[in-house]
């Protein structure tokens, strides 16, 4: 009875340290655990796999430092998807960070020998949130004059015929939600509802329960939602890389947070139960 | 009249104007309707100056003041300054300016957002206990969920990621729908209020 007691006051000290533990150990030496894909992930596969060679696809990279973990191995995953099935890549961003993060992603494509200006550009970062995006959902140009090197739309080959969102095959969102410019909500608004272009998310796990009902109303043809997401489209691609080896490190991280509220619970009522006793 | 009626009628005219072009398709309307998406961004572009007037205006007064932490509004100006001559020097393309992001932003972003486990990791041992019903149910979701979302759930149980699914697909969705249907009427009538002139908190801050 005494030690249930004692372990509801656990010095916090040793709960990091433990963490700590627990989330190195499989990031060192990652366990290999198996995991199954679910439907979300297979449904946004099968959105990139119905695209045409040449298919035009926006991304745009909405999410700053904080989220670069978890949306960082979303986009490498959805770029060597798309450059599998010889999509052309425009990237932007509605954050003034975001270009930078589009980027670090976009280097992946340097390796599989895409072109820059033929087969992906990065537009940069467009002001204005919702109205950004408004603005060259109607009318390209009149936001997106140059790309993020400075160089004339113009003299950019893959932008040639790009006049509004409604010359898109496919719009992506990678998305940190509140905070950010243009939120969730504010693409489903301006692409899809207002222009009827197909939409598709990646997001942070903790907007993914904010972002569900998007997917099963099909305002939005996929849904990515952190980590898992991320291991389960590496897994499809057959290319296990970065999320798959941190899935090890929070189905560890996961383990030790459940026993500590078992734990915590057990002291609790033994607590009441001793409470109980003594007032009797 | 300028400071308050003027402002009232060009909010009045341009927010008619918007909402008229989403449902109604007429040439001269939907061509005024688009220009003034065009200026949009640009208007907007002014917000990180006057975000960074403000922001140079509450640290500097802790500074002076010498307020507690002072030092961090310090570290905040020597990185605001370098940011600020590194970008308008050598451009925002320039491999020094992709090394305070990638090697400077980038990992204390990541070291910021990863401290989160720890606290979340010592919170639910703490907090998370079931005291009643309601937070006996929350605390079984919860649980299923977390050992659904990662591999290990599968190990204890081929069903688990099914469950956790099911959880987050119907009742998740359930009260997420409520939230934001409830939310967009609120946000509706909001809008409403502005273009009426019924709500003038953003010209004054009072109401």
């Amino acid at each position: 009875m005494e030690v249930l007691e004692r372990i509801k006051s656990i010095n916090p000290r040793i709960i990091y340290v433990l963490i700590l533990v627990v989330i190195a150990i499989p990031l060192i030496k990652p366990f290999g655990l198996p995991m199954m894909v679910m439907q979300p992930s297979k449904d946004f596969y099968d959105v990139v796999e119905s695209l045409k060679p040449g298919a035009r696809v926006m991304i745009s990279w909405d999410y700053g430092a904080g989220s670069d973990v978890e949306l960082d191995p979303i986009a490498k995953s959805l770029l060597i998807h798309l450059v599998k099935k010889g999509a052309k890549i425009y990237a932007t961003s509605s954050i003034p960070d975001g270009p930078m993060f589009a980027e670090r992603s976009l280097k992946v494509l340097e390796s599989l020998n895409q072109q820059y200006g033929s087969d992906y550009v990065n537009l940069g970062f467009f002001a204005g949130g919702e109205s950004g995006i408004a603005a060259w959902a109607e009318n390209f140009e009149s936001v997106f004059r140059t790309d993020w090197r400075k160089t004339p739309a113009a003299q950019i080959p893959m932008m040639e015929g790009i006049k509004s969102a409604k010359d898109f095959d496919l719009i992506v969102t990678l998305n940190t939600g509140p905070g950010g410019y243009g939120t969730p909500d504010v693409w489903v608004r301006q692409i899809y509802v207002a222009k009827n272009v197909p939409l598709a998310m990646g997001v942070t796990a903790i907007m993914g329960p904010q972002t569900m009902p998007y997917l099963q109303s099909h305002q939005i043809a996929g849904l990515l939602v952190g980590l898992r997401s991320a291991a389960e489209y590496e897994a499809l691609l057959r290319a296990p890389g970065i999320a798959t080896a941190q899935m090890d490190a929070q189905s560890a991280a996961h383990t030790v947070i459940l026993i500590l509220i078992i734990l915590g619970n057990l002291g609790h009522l033994a607590d009441k139960k001793h409470r109980r006793k003594t007032s009797k | 009249m300028l400071k308050r009626t003027l402002p009232l009628a060009i909010t009045f005219i341009v927010g008619i104007l918007m909402v008229l072009d989403y449902f109604v398709k007429i040439p001269s309307l939907n061509t005024s309707a688009a220009s003034i998406r065009g200026w949009m961004p640009l208007v907007t572009s002014f917000a990180v100056i006057t975000g960074t007037l403000n922001l140079v205006a509450v640290h500097s007064d802790r500074i002076r003041h010498r307020r507690p932490g002072w030092y961090n509004s310090a570290a905040l100006f020597l990185f605001l300054a370098v940011t600020v001559i590194i970008g308008l020097s050598k451009g925002t393309t320039a491999p020094l300016y992709r090394f305070l992001y990638d090697k400077i932003l980038i990992p204390c972003g990541s070291t910021m957002a990863g401290m989160t486990a720890f606290f979340i990791a010592s919170a639910s041992y703490r907090a998370f206990r079931a005291t009643n019903a309601d937070s006996t149910l929350l605390l079984i979701s919860a649980a299923l969920v977390m050992l659904g979302r990662v591999p290990i759930g599968e190990f204890v149980s081929n069903e688990m990621p099914s469950v956790a699914q099911w959880i987050m697909d119907v009742p998740n969705m359930a009260g997420q729908r409520v939230f934001l249907v409830c939310s967009g009427i609120g946000f509706m009538s909001q809008c409403l209020r502005i273009i009426v002139g019924l709500n003038r908190a953003h010209l004054s801050g009072n109401e």
